[in-house]
């Protein structure tokens, strides 16, 4: 890493955060990144009419690592969706920081997913035609000021790897692939659809040590859907999703390292 | 209907695009083989019909003069079955309104006033003149058509020098000149009509009462043919044999055959180009589509559906959209059979009409195709249905991809990862990626390979009417004349120059090799009529040697400095041996030529010419033309420019035809090949394409991804199409090569870059609409899915 003044200068906005989040300060109009008031989001038309979300606000604080839990259906993935650009929703509003997302179209959509928000997918979603350090460039062509390639995999402790082909990695290697490639960018955000829904208990827990790594050490705002509950702990807050409405948010007095999680 | 039965269907539905591209290029390979064929099978049927009713003779001999009673002699040559004798002779025709003086031939109906024997006419409109009218004819159709003329139209012939009036009685065809024109060089029915009087009056103009200058012979045994030619010739040398001759050196049937051997050249080189492209796609589709349909075919077998059962599904889909190709391409092969025909028809006038389609011809290619595409198939389907189901339920092994020997090129940085993605998917599958290329260059090689024909016949109308023959105006004489001759034309208005040459029949032998043509005896120096080398410069007469064309020398077997016997097929003169001194370049006929002197001393006379050539003041061509008739001995006389004009119409109009056809076919393989890439590479790769329009890469950024990779093929493919289509020119070329013609390679850049945009279009309109769908890609189905 680039010095730990960095990482002070991290520990002490983590500190900062954990202040807000536990009502010890308020937070300001700069602290809010994603905030959303009566969201709503149906599928389907009068007869068949699916209401994924209702009436939903939530406000998502910068460097916080959420956990939306819920099981199928509940709704988390539309909400990640709709915080990703990906969707808009049928009624309500969606903000990142002041830019109204419900209202934009679909280049101001485009340019928000690549300069601001890193995906994470549950496939990990590789181009199995480049390697992995190409994977990550695929990324950094696309911003001005991207982080280097090879400091990227590293971060996400694959710097040996880097010329390897998706096929020639493990499941878990290559969903940290894909997390180095979403951070690659430096986005403001980190949308995480079940990073490791696809992996067993070990390989799952190195994937989330990386992402509350880049959580830490870079203050990335960082978005995690499971319906596993026992990842919850190691967020700032969960917020639990029922049938497209909030059913409560739970804030984590002690975040456990992601080793400590167990399922 | 089956649930099955209602799969295929649904499926072919959702796989419209490429099934409907697929059956289009299938139908014009149909539409190609059946079109041509049957146009091909037509003109043999209307021939064969005309020849049969008409009762076309096998052998054909022209002599001087020969008593009635030689008639009698030719009846007892073995394989004779009949023998009929007539007068003819070369006329100059004078139309009324018609500045020009046209040309023509003149032949006697029998004496008896019955219909001949043998080259029956068959009257399409009016009747024979009667037994005593001596001023009716019977003119040729393609003649009177182009002029007009109806029964009771005026006309005057001037035969042997005589002018005489004569009033049309009926118009009809003949066996003998179904292709009317064939005496005149490039087949000008405009300016060359046959006429058919009384045979009273060719007596009286020719001077043959109870004698005959033409004998057609019946010889129902083909193998008797050559021995009857050559007992003919014995028969006939004392009376001025003129060479007798079988069917194949009739220049109406000459002509015939060439055109008939033509379409069935195109009718297998074309179709076989597109039903390889077409298998080429079938197999491309066919592999993605079962390979995609992993699991059903998984949850079929589960459910307890056999192997064959499913293999004969996936099979269904390919038999539909030959089916679907097989009846567009019958529909469209009938359509374009009865165009070629019809074409035909304009310059070879059968007693009948008529296109047939017979059943076998799209029976056949269909069943040549379900054959070929069911071998092309057959892999793809059998590895996806012999997969057992568990296997099958597990997503295929992902093929390990390297870095391929250009990127590694390029550095260990390498190329950017957009450019990277692309050539790897085209490297990865070199097979397919060549096969697409050359599928591409196909289309490319057919456009060129189906219009350079114009590029060909301007070169050719270039050297034989620019550099060889240069006269504006041709006079044939009736009788060789002293070179008097020369001064008198050179007397008539408009005339600049005037140069003559010595023309006249020949038999040319080479050890047994023997071939029949005319030489040309030119004066040295002549520049209204050159002899060329091959690469078309002047080429001056060796004396006491003859030159012969490149075609000649071919069937003869000869280079220069070899012997030749050379034997006047006029008169009585002994054959020479001769020297071959040079091998002239010509692309049509198989000329020979001589110093004019020689070929006199060969026909055994002093010094003579029978042709006159006349260099023209453009503004006094029509005083010119009008005069020509009054020159004594004059036979026929044509103009070359006008005849030029004319031939360059009737050529601009089949080659647009033909070429319009070919560019739509080459238009449905670039967009067959085209789509269907770009389609199936969309299928294969829209989960990453997705997958990058998440990251936050533009609708734009991931169509280039796309179209750079077709672009890359194209741009592969042009040159190669360029090659192929070279090839393709050059093969046609030589398949049709015949006796009278040989097609110059001549390919202009205008073609290769007709055929460059035509190509371009088409894969660029089907690459928009691919573009279409990936603006549309379902960019939230990608997060739930795997590859």
């Amino acid at each position: 890493m680039s010095g730990n003044a960095r990482f002070e200068d991290r520990t002490d906005a983590g500190q900062a955060l954990a202040a807000m989040l536990h009502g010890r300060t308020k937070p300001t109009t700069d602290d809010v990144v994603f905030e959303t008031q009566a969201l709503c989001r149906q599928f389907g038309d009068a007869g068949t009419r699916v209401d994924a979300l209702r009436d939903v606000g939530l406000s998502i604080l910068q460097g916080e690592f959420i956990v939306l839990l819920g099981p199928s259906g509940s709704g988390k993935s539309t909400l990640l969706n709709i915080l990703g650009g990906l969707d808009v929703p049928t009624s309500g509003s969606v903000r990142y920081r002041g830019l109204e997302l419900s209202q934009a179209d679909e280049a101001t959509l485009t340019r928000y997913r690549r300069e601001h928000v890193g995906f994470v997918f549950q496939f990990y979603n590789l181009i199995s035609s480049l390697t992995a350090r190409e994977n990550v460039q695929l990324a950094t062509e696309l911003v001005a000021s991207p982080m280097d390639a090879t400091s990227a995999l590293a971060m996400v402790g694959l710097d040996g790897r880097q010329d390897h082909f998706p096929s020639q990695l493990s499941g878990g290697e290559q969903q940290r692939v894909a997390i180095a490639r979403a951070i690659a960018k430096r986005p403001d955000c980190l949308l995480c659809d079940e990073p490791t829904g696809a992996l067993d208990v070990q390989t799952g827990r190195q994937v989330l040590e990386a992402l509350a790594r880049v959580n830490r050490e870079l203050g990335t705002t960082t978005v995690v859907i499971t319906h596993n509950a026992s990842i919850g702990r190691m967020a700032d807050r969960v917020v639990r999703l029922r049938d497209g409405r909030i059913e409560g948010i739970d804030a984590n007095a002690r975040k456990v390292g992601a080793s400590e999680l167990d399922w | 209907m089956n649930a099955l039965r209602r799969k295929l269907l649904r499926d072919a539905w959702r796989l419209r695009g490429q099934v409907s591209t697929i059956a289009l290029v299938i139908a014009c390979g149909i539409a190609a083989f059946t079109g041509a064929l049957s146009a091909h099978d037509s003109l043999l049927r209307l021939r064969e019909r005309d020849y049969e009713e008409g009762r076309f003779a096998q052998v054909f001999a022209p002599l001087r003069r020969a008593p009635q009673r030689v008639a009698a002699e030719l009846r007892t040559v073995d394989g004779v079955a009949d023998v009929e004798t007539t007068v003819a002779g070369r006329v100059v025709v004078t139309l009324p309104g018609e500045p020009e003086a046209l040309s023509g031939r003149v032949i006697a109906l029998p004496v008896d006033g019955q219909p001949p024997r043998m080259n029956r006419l068959s009257v399409r409109m009016g009747a024979f003149p009667a037994r005593d009218d001596t001023a009716g004819l019977v003119v040729s159709e393609a003649f009177a058509t182009r002029h007009a003329l109806a029964p009771g139209s005026p006309l005057e012939l001037l035969i042997h020098g005589r002018r005489l009036g004569f009033t049309v009685r009926g118009i009809a065809v003949s066996p003998e000149f179904i292709f009317a024109a064939a005496g005149s060089a490039l087949g000008d029915e405009a300016r060359y009509g046959i006429f058919w009087v009384r045979r009273e009056v060719l007596d009286g103009a020719y001077d043959m009462a109870g004698a005959f200058n033409h004998a057609s012979l019946r010889v129902p045994r083909a193998q008797d043919i050559p021995a009857v030619i050559a007992a003919t010739d014995r028969l006939l040398a004392r009376h001025g044999g003129l060479g007798a001759h079988a069917r194949e050196d009739q220049p109406s049937h000459r002509v015939l055959q060439q055109e008939i051997d033509e379409q069935r050249v195109y009718g297998a080189l074309f179709p076989a180009i597109l039903l390889a492209v077409a298998l080429f796609l079938l197999h491309v589709m066919v592999s993605r589509h079962v390979a995609t349909e992993r699991l059903q075919v998984a949850t079929l077998k589960s459910l307890g559906y056999g192997t064959r059962r499913i293999a004969a599904h996936y099979f269904g889909l390919v038999l539909l959209i030959i089916l679907l190709g097989g009846a567009i391409g019958t529909a469209g092969g009938a359509w374009l059979g009865s165009l070629l025909t019809g074409l035909y028809t304009h310059y070879f006038h059968f007693a009948r009409s008529g296109y047939t389609l017979a059943w076998q011809l799209p029976a056949s290619a269909l069943l040549a195709t379900l054959l070929a595409a069911a071998l092309a198939t057959a892999t793809a389907i059998r590895d996806i249905v012999r997969l057992p189901p568990a296997a099958a339920l597990r997503p295929p092994v992902p093929r390990l991809r390297g870095r391929s020997r250009l990127e590694r090129l390029a550095g260990r940085e390498g190329l950017p990862p957009r450019i990277t993605m692309g050539l790897r998917d085209l490297t990865q599958r070199p097979l397919r990626t060549l096969l697409t290329v050359i599928g591409m260059a196909s289309a490319v090689a057919i456009l060129i390979g189906g219009s350079w024909w114009s590029d060909a016949f301007d070169h050719l109308l270039h050297i034989e009417f620019g550099l060889r023959e240069r006269a504006d105006v041709i006079l044939t004489l009736a009788e060789p004349r002293s070179p008097s001759v020369l001064h008198e034309a050179a007397r008539l208005p408009g005339v600049l120059h005037a140069e003559g040459s010595r023309d006249l029949p020949v038999e040319l032998r080479s050890g047994n090799r023997r071939l029949r043509t005319g030489l040309v005896g030119l004066d040295e120096g002549a520049r209204l009529h050159r002899v060329l080398d091959a690469d078309n410069r002047p080429l001056a007469l060796q004396p006491e040697s003859i030159a012969i064309t490149a075609i000649a020398a071919r069937r003869l077997g000869v280079a220069p400095g070899d012997l030749l016997w050379v034997q006047s097929l006029e008169g009585a003169e002994p054959a020479r041996a001769l020297r071959v001194g040079v091998v002239a370049g010509n692309f049509i006929g198989r000329a020979a030529y001589a110093p004019r002197r020689l070929a006199n001393a060969l026909a055994g006379e002093s010094s003579a010419y029978n042709t006159v050539r006349l260099q023209v003041s453009a503004d006094r061509r029509a005083a010119l033309l009008q005069a020509v008739p009054l020159l004594p001995g004059i036979a026929a006389s044509g103009d070359t420019t006008r005849l030029l004009a004319d031939f360059r119409d009737t050529t601009a109009r089949n080659l647009l035809v033909f070429t319009g056809i070919l560019s739509a076919f080459a238009a449905a393989i670039s967009v067959g090949i085209v789509f269907n890439s770009a389609r199936v590479a969309l299928a294969e790769r829209a989960w990453e394409f997705a997958t990058l329009r998440v990251l936050g890469l533009r609708r734009g950024e991931v169509s280039a991804l796309l179209l750079w990779q077709v672009g890359l093929q194209v741009a592969c493919a042009l040159p190669l199409g360029f090659v192929l289509g070279r090839g393709l020119a050059a093969l046609t070329a030589w398949l049709i090569a015949g006796d009278e013609l040989r097609i110059p390679l001549v390919i202009l850049p205008t073609t290769y870059a007709y055929a460059a945009m035509v190509t371009l279009a088409a894969a660029l309109a089907s690459a928009l609409v691919v573009r279409r769908r990936i603006d549309t890609l379902d960019l939230i189905a990608v997060l739930k899915t795997r590859d």
